[in-house]
């Protein structure tokens, strides 16, 4: 289905109104102007705009507008060439060509060369800078010697002449198309990032459509136009970023016309979505993710598949979607329905109180069991489903208590082996295949000690030999199969169960136009235009 | 005289040190990895691993608090953890709009407090009198958090008489200095009451008012100077404190101000940036004392002989 189509009807079921859907429509026929000034609040500064740093929901968007690399996605999850002419990868899936679009310059005028882009991806990879996005870039020839100070060079990365651009992996690996349109792989200019060092943060040039005029940390961000840009992107002439208003605060600037755009508290969400008169401020953005109930497969009473069914069986998920306000759609599966393929075969919701009650029986808790259920307690939505899901398990036999942590607390003990038996957690994808979820999550030859993303520390060999095929092969067709097939086996087990796909509500000043959400950058700010 | 500032100022270094090595151990006790902060909740052991290494986050308490002291010895605040940046200069970008925001305050609502003092004082047990003293029972039970979100609810969102929040100018902190003046007003009016009955009935005053001196003369010449001495000092530490950050008033207002930053430099678990903080707030109130008994000698040259 249409993408725009699927969002619009979603709009409609949701309860977004028929306003929202208006707005949409005459978004479509509009023609974009450009011109004026885009102002956003947010409610804590930002950690970098440096595309080597720049990693969570609120920097990229804003990152991706300073700084571009070879690959972006169209309107939806496919990849188009950014800055690349055209790109090749060979038959084995290990050689990735890219040809440099003439006339692509930085910010500061010189001319973007390939040389530029081998610098850019051994900067990222140095283990001085600790960039985020390294693990990302791991699977280059050459990678991990040149990280362990082995290597002065990476031997996979090569420019024979300035418009020509070679990666060369170790082994074949699909995804690794999708992890050259990260912001990771955003191009710098060589001899600025040389000559500023630590201070390039302060001093960012880029290939984008806009580039940064001021930075008050704490204070204001403010991004112009970059006047060497040659691209389609970019209506306004700039963006004003203020910090430090919490969701309150922004909500009232934005009714008193002082911002655009707010991310909303759901309160706030549900308030507007309830009053007719401005309901077509509020824009739910469709995100690809999903949040999980994980349940550790190594700690008692979850090393038990029968329990672990209980709980899926136990949960009602189509309530959970009512009480985060509508924002937010069943999750059926792992696989969320903004990527790429997701089992829309997967039953919607498999509540079934009296199953569960005879899993937990046969597993030898006729009277139910204690358990406790950790979650994030700053994260508004984690706290809503860790009340509703505990009621769910009360129902069938289950007393969990609830246990919130603090954010880093929650993600040190829920990373580490045997600390947390039973948790809420979230994941947002790096890149649109579904392997982010199902590998990242659910890959027990990833397990560590700590800092494990496999929360339920599951390990079923036979999916994992499934995840290898998948990672390695370069049938896009084959590795849908694949990784279906993985996919049913986890939610057989049972290691988690997948409970929801949030929608980022946002508020939006009725002078804003154009196609904001995304489902791979969320917001696109470089695609907005305001009405006079 | 130089002896005892000499020792006061040795005792002052003490308190520092000791705050300084008190916080920097509670901070390291509270659970978390600010590793995970720093790269982000999906980040790999690898880069994880990494981080911790470059913060020296894998060794022990001990020696990072070496690390600490060592460098706060030449001088050197640190980084911040999170956003690499000074954070001296952190803290002097985020000092002014604190400074500004106190300052603006302490003078609204001592411009206020003092009539108001002198005046239920002067008519002490009239409706005036009691009219004051309710209101400023109640301002002092108001929590900040709501009096600031009430103001600016009404005067800025409904009104539009003010910016909603951030720095644009003077007009940005009326608001947020009336929430603390409101705060402070009551507090301060019956302190000064209550130090200008008692001097109201010293011999001095009733001799300036045999003398035939004007009643506003005796008020504000003679008996408000002597009545103020002891509230120079609560208002020296009450300074202090605001100098530290105003919470909850910069938080609702998005002021850019010490106190914004600390709380958010809790929430990130950036230790440098907290000790700053602290350092910055625990030299506010030693300063802040140290001058006070200054103040005093210069204020009431009798205090002189006890130095």
């Amino acid at each position: 289905m249409n993408c725009a189509l699927f969002r619009t009807l979603l709009c409609i079921l949701l309860g977004a109104g028929p306003a929202q859907s208006i707005q949409a429509a005459e978004q479509g026929k509009a023609v974009p102007k450009r011109g004026g000034t885009f102002r956003v609040s947010f409610p804590s500064d930002l950690r970098s705009l440096d595309p080597a740093i720049a990693y969570d929901n609120v920097s990229v968007p804003l990152c991706k507008m300073q700084f571009r690399g070879l690959l972006n996605f169209d309107d939806g999850v496919n990849l188009v060439p950014d800055q690349a002419k055209d790109w090749s990868i060979s038959p084995d899936g290990r050689t990735y060509t890219f040809h440099l679009r003439p006339g692509v310059r930085f910010g500061h005028g010189r001319p973007v060369e390939a040389a530029d882009y081998v610098f850019t991806f051994e900067r990222m990879l140095d283990a001085k800078l600790a960039s985020p996005g390294q693990t990302f870039f791991l699977g280059i020839r050459g990678a991990a010697e040149f990280v362990a100070g082995k290597a002065t060079h990476v031997i996979g990365l090569k420019a024979p002449d300035p418009e020509t651009f070679i990666v060369e992996l170790v082994e074949p690996q699909f995804t690794f198309r999708y992890v050259l349109a990260m912001t990771f792989a955003g191009v710098v200019p060589r001899e600025v990032v040389q000559r500023e060092g630590a201070n390039f943060q302060y001093h960012l040039v880029g290939t984008g459509p806009y580039q940064l005029a001021q930075w008050k940390r704490g204070v204001r961000w403010q991004l112009v136009r970059n006047p060497h840009y040659t691209g389609a992107d970019g209506n306004v002439d700039g963006i004003d970023i203020m910090i430090g208003a919490d969701s309150t605060t922004a909500t009232m600037m934005l009714e008193r016309g002082e911002i655009d755009l707010v991310l909303a508290s759901p309160a706030d969400a549900m308030r507007f979505q309830r009053d007719p008169a401005r309901r077509d401020w509020l824009l739910p953005v469709d995100t690809a993710s999903m949040d999980y109930l994980f349940m550790n497969t190594e700690m008692k009473p979850f090393d038990d598949i029968r329990v672990r069914q209980a709980v899926r069986h136990a949960v009602n998920k189509e309530r959970l979607v009512k009480l985060t306000g509508g924002f937010s759609t069943v999750a059926r599966g792992i696989v969320p329905p903004a990527l790429s393929w997701t089992n829309n075969l997967l039953p919607l919701n498999e509540y079934d109180p009296p199953k569960a009650r005879a899993l937990l029986q046969e597993a030898g808790f006729p009277d139910g069991l204690k358990t406790e259920l950790s979650y994030i307690v700053t994260t508004p939505v984690f706290a809503r489903l860790a009340e509703a899901v505990q009621q769910d398990l009360r129902e069938a036999g289950i007393d969990a208590e609830l246990k919130p942590l603090a954010g880093t607390t929650f993600i040190v003990k829920a990373s580490s082996r045997r600390q947390i038996p039973f948790g809420i957690w979230g994941w947002f994808q790096d890149y649109p295949d579904p392997s982010n979820f199902l590998d990242v999550l659910f890959n027990g030859e990833r397990i560590t000690e700590t800092d494990c993303h496999n929360a339920a520390f599951y390990n079923n060999p036979a999916v994992n030999r499934l995840f290898h095929a998948a990672a390695t092969n370069m049938d896009a067709q084959v590795r849908t199969k694949l990784l279906k097939e993985a996919e049913a086996h986890i939610l057989q087990d049972a290691p988690g169960v997948p409970l929801v796909c949030e929608q980022y509500p946002v508020l939006l000043n009725p002078r804003v136009r154009g196609n904001l959400g995304h489902p791979v950058w969320l917001l696109r700010y470089e695609s907005v235009w305001l009405d006079p | 005289m130089w002896t005892r500032l000499l020792n006061r100022l040795f005792w002052s270094v003490v308190t520092l040190l000791t705050t300084a090595v008190l916080v920097f151990l509670l901070i390291n006790v509270v659970p978390g990895d600010v590793a995970h902060v720093i790269a982000g909740p999906k980040a790999s052991p690898e880069v994880l691993q990494q981080i911790r290494e470059r913060y020296h986050l894998d060794e022990p308490v001990w020696k990072r608090l070496g690390y600490y002291l060592a460098q706060l010895a030449h001088g050197d605040l640190g980084h911040s953890f999170v956003t690499e940046e000074p954070v001296a200069q952190a803290i002097l970008r985020r000092l002014p709009v604190t400074a500004a925001l106190a300052a603006t305050a302490v003078v609204m609502w001592m411009l206020i407090a003092m009539p108001l003092g002198v005046l239920t004082a002067k008519h002490r047990g009239s409706w005036f009198d009691r009219g004051v003293l309710v209101a400023a029972t109640v301002s002092l039970s108001l929590p900040s958090f709501w009096l600031a979100r009430m103001l600016q609810y009404w005067f800025s969102y409904k009104l539009g008489w003010f910016p909603v929040a951030g720095v644009r100018g003077f007009t940005s902190l009326l608001l947020p200095a009336t929430t603390l003046a409101i705060l402070f007003i009551g507090y301060y009016a019956r302190l000064i009451h209550s130090n200008m009955v008692e001097v109201l009935d010293s011999p001095y005053v009733r001799a300036a008012r045999a003398k035939g001196a004007a009643e506003t003369t005796v008020l504000f010449k003679h008996a408000l100077p002597n009545a103020v001495i002891p509230v120079i000092t609560i208002l020296g530490l009450d300074v202090a404190v605001l100098l530290g950050g105003v919470l909850f008033t910069e938080n609702v207002f998005a002021l850019p101000g010490l106190g914004k930053l600390a709380v958010e430099s809790v929430f990130n678990l950036d230790v440098p940036m907290i000790m700053g903080a602290v350092l910055v707030s625990a030299t506010a109130v030693v300063t802040v004392n140290l001058v006070v008994d200054l103040l005093y000698r210069w204020v009431d040259p009798r205090i002189k002989d006890a130095y």
